[in-house]
């Protein structure tokens, strides 16, 4: 066995590392064999299915391979929209670099599907894991036999079966498989095993998402209006018994009533009870059977507690020999009896009074976090706090297990409920590692980083003027406006001036000695883009070998001066680079400075120069 | 007790039942719904914003008692990282606090949809030594913003900052809320012990595991932020000026090489490397003078068993002939000068390990295309870099390397960029945050389904038909002419 699984995951991480899955047409070949698959053994599915659960065919349609297909239709029709890197807005501090996120697949993943959808839940993964170009091992419940068999047997005849693999077995196999490394692990399940699963996987340190359970309540408020009470419980009805027979994590678990409206309530279950699944719901065949004796047993020694037989209002017969339970309805078994304290996952209804439906968060919160929690109620306050004082993994306001089918909503929980959610997109991003990605070139270069002798740096101006330009926009909009707007002419100043004398290697506007205020206002009366050109002259010419654009800088500035003699300019080789505290630069722009106010320069020709 | 950092004597008795208290007065917090208003959360980055500027100078100090960090790098790399992380926060808060509103499919009509974000609970943020202002307060910030309660253990590495964060965030925030443990091992596995709503971890991918494995134990969600030997790979057809300074910034100009992105090797052709190695030797004097054991402008190492680990790396026989610059080392100040290895067996031990420190190897290979293989035959790193004008490499480099992030002609400079996600994979981590992705990072993101009492289609329930199958092929297959018809057919059904 251990060979197999080594065997397995080592052929399909050669074929991970062959980067054949990354192309998309692999991924849209692959997402169309699976509908195929699907299509053609649409009634192999479902015998399977009826096999290891007792669905009925358009249940099992409904709720597995009409899912698939929806989700591998949504898959085929987005994923080049997804695949895209994403480009992201940098600040202007980094201009001419280009920030994209490009999600990258993480490599091998591991699927552990669960018995009570064992199609659509080893399927649908497989969707997102396909889609993100990973490679796939599948380890479907051993629960469910029929169809854990049928995917060995027809996924490997479809589609690619170096790059997906399904591993039949039981608990020994999935101990082996959680053995080896793992880029992802994908699990569906319990607390218990979720709990296994992530202690393995930090072994490797590898990422997993776990879609556990938890008890779902639904509130349900008192419904003025007969009709709307109407649909309100029958699609209670609908999502208890309906979907597998209860046996489903996102199933209503108990229902939280106003006291004076639990008869009611009961009547109309009994009612739609019968509509639903006959008076007979042993014989009608429209209800999911147990899946297997130890799960049987688990419900009848929920429904056996001291007092939680006697709460039972309807049914509660069990039919061994066929591993059915009726449709059963408790009313107010005892709060700390397992069948409240751990989830039913099966037909059982305890229905719990309140004496105000409000109470419900308070009774919610007491408890581990749900996967879900369904609210019938027309009371828009009462929605609010439902939704801002609660935490579940999602909740649906008058309607239950809908959530399921939106491709646009994440589906996943939160706490007890398990991390990580999947479905449309997010199965992408689930399977996917988002790469940054920052593209920057060699020109122009602004540096805030401490380039040269870092003593100077401790002059707390400059370092203003990199946060000032690092920061988001905030304080001071306009000054941050005009700082930028500046550096582009300095830098455009820069690169046309020095682009003709030498090979460009760097521009550094650095701000050693003048304050950021008077520098960048504009109402000085200086020619601006020229000054900070001469700014990235000191530290250019004392660093590098800038003698022939000194010159040239200096000719510049002296034509942008004025008639009488502008203060000398230091030489390259003037200034020791050692950042002193009266550096010759420091004593030439102070000069340079008076001097610019006493001969202020042509407006005309300061603006003209930048373009 | 000894959570809010005043009490000395606290510290010391920080056991499993202060872990235990502390987590319950937090959750208690939490769940009055304090920390979910909007209010709230601004007061608290205000506040943290307060922090940071209002006593820079201290920050600084205590950085520089912890690891003689340049007055430059605490500014640029910490507090004003940190601060901009507040400013953003506080300007977006609203904004990423909204529910967003998505299509809901044709088979639940009608109906609308939203995600709305909601804080997990109790978040445990555990930081790294090597920034410990900015790892610290930067996941904190996050965490807020999300609207959750946090408690914070900064490492007991840098003793003087996390000294100072616990006196400082005692001051400024919500003590009922926020808290910090200082301590080493004994505390943090307290600390470990209680179940959290997210752990947020930075550090080293051995003890990445442990709280993996204790995170695993309450089903807790983790964001790791680990490390790896992030590769830089030089092309022969580059401003070799700019990319030295480039790769000097982000390798020493980064706590002297002590960052988890910090360039870890470099990967070169045979016949550039002896110019790339002048380019560096060249630039390093210009930057830190002829004797950089003196230099100001360089961190030292942390502490005395970092430093021997270096001096182990240095040391090893099978490199210690390969170093072609630096090499000095100077025990009594825990310094080490920039050193420069060329061609290194890749099987040495400083090619194996992460090295975290200011030892910079040199690889080279006959065609650069090569160097993918060497980097994809070692753990993913947090980091890749390359220096190319070549836009087919560029292109290559960017969908084969893969990397927690990835950057073209620069060094570390994404980790600035609030846009972009900063997390790891595979070894290097998981999780990302920064800038929105933060806020993501803390938040569960709810599914929320409103619908109405009408339009409800028979098809949901049973008892099943063959009728019933066949609208809900067409509801599933989502096209609205094959409902119509499939309606038109079977109308009376």
């Amino acid at each position: 066995m251990v060979q197999v699984v080594e065997e397995s995951l080592g052929e399909v991480r050669k074929t991970f590392r062959s980067r054949k899955t990354r192309s998309v047409a692999w991924r849209n070949n692959q997402l169309r064999a699976l509908k195929q698959l699907i299509n053609d053994n649409e009634d192999t599915v479902s015998k399977a299915l009826y096999d290891d659960l007792g669905k009925h065919p358009t249940e099992a349609y409904r709720d597995e391979v009409g899912v698939v297909l929806k989700t591998a239709d949504y898959a085929l029709r987005n994923i080049d929209k997804w695949v895209a890197a994403k480009k992201s807005s940098l600040p202007l501090l980094f201009y001419p670099a280009k920030g994209e996120v490009q999600p990258e697949p993480l490599g091998v993943v591991l699927i552990f599907s669960s018995w009570n959808f064992p199609i659509s839940l080893a399927l649908d993964p497989l969707i997102g894991a396909i889609s993100a170009g990973n490679t796939v091992i599948i380890k479907p419940s051993e629960q469910a036999p029929a169809c854990s068999s049928f995917l060995a047997h027809y996924v490997p005849l479809y589609m690619d079966s170096k790059a997906i693999k399904i591993i039949e077995g039981g608990a020994e196999i999935s101990e082996l498989l959680l053995q080896q490394k793992w880029d992802k692990i994908f699990f569906t399940g319990s607390c218990r095993i979720g709990r296994i699963v992530m202690s393995a996987a930090a072994k490797h340190l590898t990422p997993v998402t776990l879609e556990l359970g938890g008890k779902c309540p639904t509130i349900l408020d008192s419904l003025s209006d007969p009709r709307d009470m109407k649909v309100a419980v029958k699609r209670i009805v609908g999502g208890k018994w309906g979907p597998c027979g209860g046996q489903v994590c996102i199933g209503i678990d108990y229902v939280l009533v106003e006291e004076k409206f639990a008869s009611t309530l009961i009547e109309l279950l009994l009612k739609f009870i019968k509509i639903c699944f006959g008076e007979n719901p042993k014989d009608a065949k429209r209800m999911a059977r147990i899946v297997n004796r130890s799960h049987f047993e688990r419900l009848r020694n929920l429904l056996s507690g001291p007092h939680v037989a006697d709460s039972i209002v309807h049914g509660g017969s069990l039919d061994e020999e066929n591993l059915f339970v009726e449709p059963t309805i408790l009313l107010n078994p005892p709060l700390d009896a397992e069948i409240m304290t751990e989830e039913i996952f099966g037909p059982l209804l305890p229905i719990i009074t309140l004496r105000n439906i409000q109470e419900s968060i308070e009774f919610i919160n007491s408890r581990p976090k749900p996967l879900a929690i369904y609210a019938f109620t027309k009371d828009e306050a009462f929605k609010r706090r439902i939704l801002s004082e609660t935490s579940s993994g999602s909740v649906v306001f008058n309607d239950v297990m809908v959530q399921f089918l939106c491709d646009e909503l994440p589906f996943g929980g939160v706490g007890q409920s398990g991390f990580g959610r999947y479905h449309g997109k997010y199965s992408f991003d689930t399977f996917s590692h988002e790469k940054a990605v920052m593209q920057g070139s060699f020109f122009p270069e602004i540096e805030p980083r401490p380039f040269g002798r870092m003593e100077t740096a401790a002059h707390r101006y400059r370092l203003r003027w990199i946060s000032a330009y690092t920061s988001p926009k905030t304080k001071n909009k306009q000054e941050n406006v005009r700082t930028h707007t500046v550096l582009a002419m300095a830098i455009m100043k820069g690169a046309l001036s020095l682009k003709r004398v030498l090979p460009i290697t760097k521009i550094t506007v650095t701000n050693r000695r003048n304050p950021p205020g008077p520098f960048w206002l504009p109402t000085k009366k200086k020619p601006m883009a020229d000054q900070a050109t001469n700014k990235s002259l000191p530290y250019e010419s004392a660093s590098t070998q800038g003698v022939g654009k000194g010159k040239e800088e200096d000719g510049e500035s002296k034509k942008s001066a004025g008639p009488p003699p502008p203060p000398e300019k230091p030489l390259a080789g003037d200034c020791c680079g050692s950042g002193c505290v009266r550096c010759v630069w420091d004593v030439y722009y102070e000069e340079l400075e008076a001097y610019n106010k006493l001969y202020k320069t042509d407006e005309s020709e300061v603006n003209s120069k930048p373009s | 007790m000894g959570s809010t950092g005043h009490n000395e004597e606290g510290q010391v008795v920080f056991g499993a039942s202060e872990a235990s208290r502390l987590a319950e007065e937090l959750r208690a917090s939490f769940i009055s719904c304090k920390t979910r208003s909007y209010e709230w959360r601004r007061s608290q980055l205000k506040n943290l914003l307060k922090v940071a500027e209002y006593h820079e100078q201290e920050i600084i100090e205590a950085l520089r008692s912890d690891l003689s960090k340049p007055e430059f790098e605490s500014y640029v790399q910490e507090i004003s990282m940190v601060k901009n992380s507040c400013k953003l926060a506080l300007k977006e808060l609203k904004h990423w606090m909204k529910p967003e509103k998505v299509k809901t499919s044709l088979t639940t009509f009608p109906s609308s949809a939203e995600i709305v974000s909601e804080p997990f609970g109790v978040i445990l943020v555990i930081s790294a030594w090597n920034y410990p202002f900015l790892l610290s307060l930067d996941p904190v910030i996050g965490a807020i913003a999300a609207g959750n309660a946090v408690v914070l253990k900064p490492s007991e590495i840098a003793p003087a900052t996390s000294k100072l964060l616990a006196k400082l965030i005692g001051e400024y925030l919500d003590t009922s809320s926020i808290r910090v443990v200082e301590g080493a091992v004994k505390e943090t596995s307290a600390l470990l012990e209680q179940k959290w709503d997210k752990i947020c971890y930075t550090g080293n991918a051995r003890v990445g595991r442990i709280v993996m494995t204790a995170a695993a134990k309450h089903l807790t969600p983790v964001l790791l932020e680990l490390g790896g030997k992030s590769p830089v790979v030089v092309d022969s057809s580059i401003n070799l000026q700019v990319s030295t300074r480039r790769i000097i910034a982000g390798k020493w100009g980064c706590n002297n090489g002590q960052a988890c992105v910090s360039p870890d090797y470099i990967i070169t052709t045979k016949d550039f490397a002896p110019k790339l190695v002048d380019a560096l030797k060249h630039e390093l004097e210009s930057f830190y003078g002829k004797s950089p054991l003196e230099s100001k402008d360089l961190s030292r190492i942390v502490n005395s068993n970092h430093f021997a680990r270096l001096k182990e790396l240095l040391d090893d026989e099978r490199v210690s002939g390969k170093i072609v610059h630096g090499g000095e080392v100077d025990e009594t100040k825990l310094r080490i000068s920039p050193t420069i290895m060329l061609d290194v067996p890749q099987d040495s031990l400083v090619m194996s390990e992460e090295i975290f420190g200011p030892l910079l190897p040199i690889i080279t290979v006959d065609k650069l295309e090569e160097s993918f293989d060497i980097i994809s035959s070692g753990t993913k790193p947090l980091a890749a870099y390359l220096f190319s004008n070549d836009k087919k490499l560029k292109e290559l480099f960017v969908m084969t390397v893969s990397a927690g992030g990835v950057v073209i002609n620069d060094t570390t400079i994404h980790l600035a960029v609030h846009t972009l996600p900063f997390g790891g994979v595979g070894e290097s981590g998981m999780g990302a945050y920064h800038g929105k992705f933060s806020f993501d990072a803390f938040s569960h993101k709810k599914a929320v389904v409103y619908r109405s009492f009408v339009g409800d289609a028979a098809v949901r329930y049973p008892p099943y038909t063959k009728g019933k199958l066949r609208v809900l092929k067409a509801l599933l297959s989502g096209s609205l002419l094959g409902i119509i018809g499939v309606l038109l057919g079977w109308s009376k059904g």
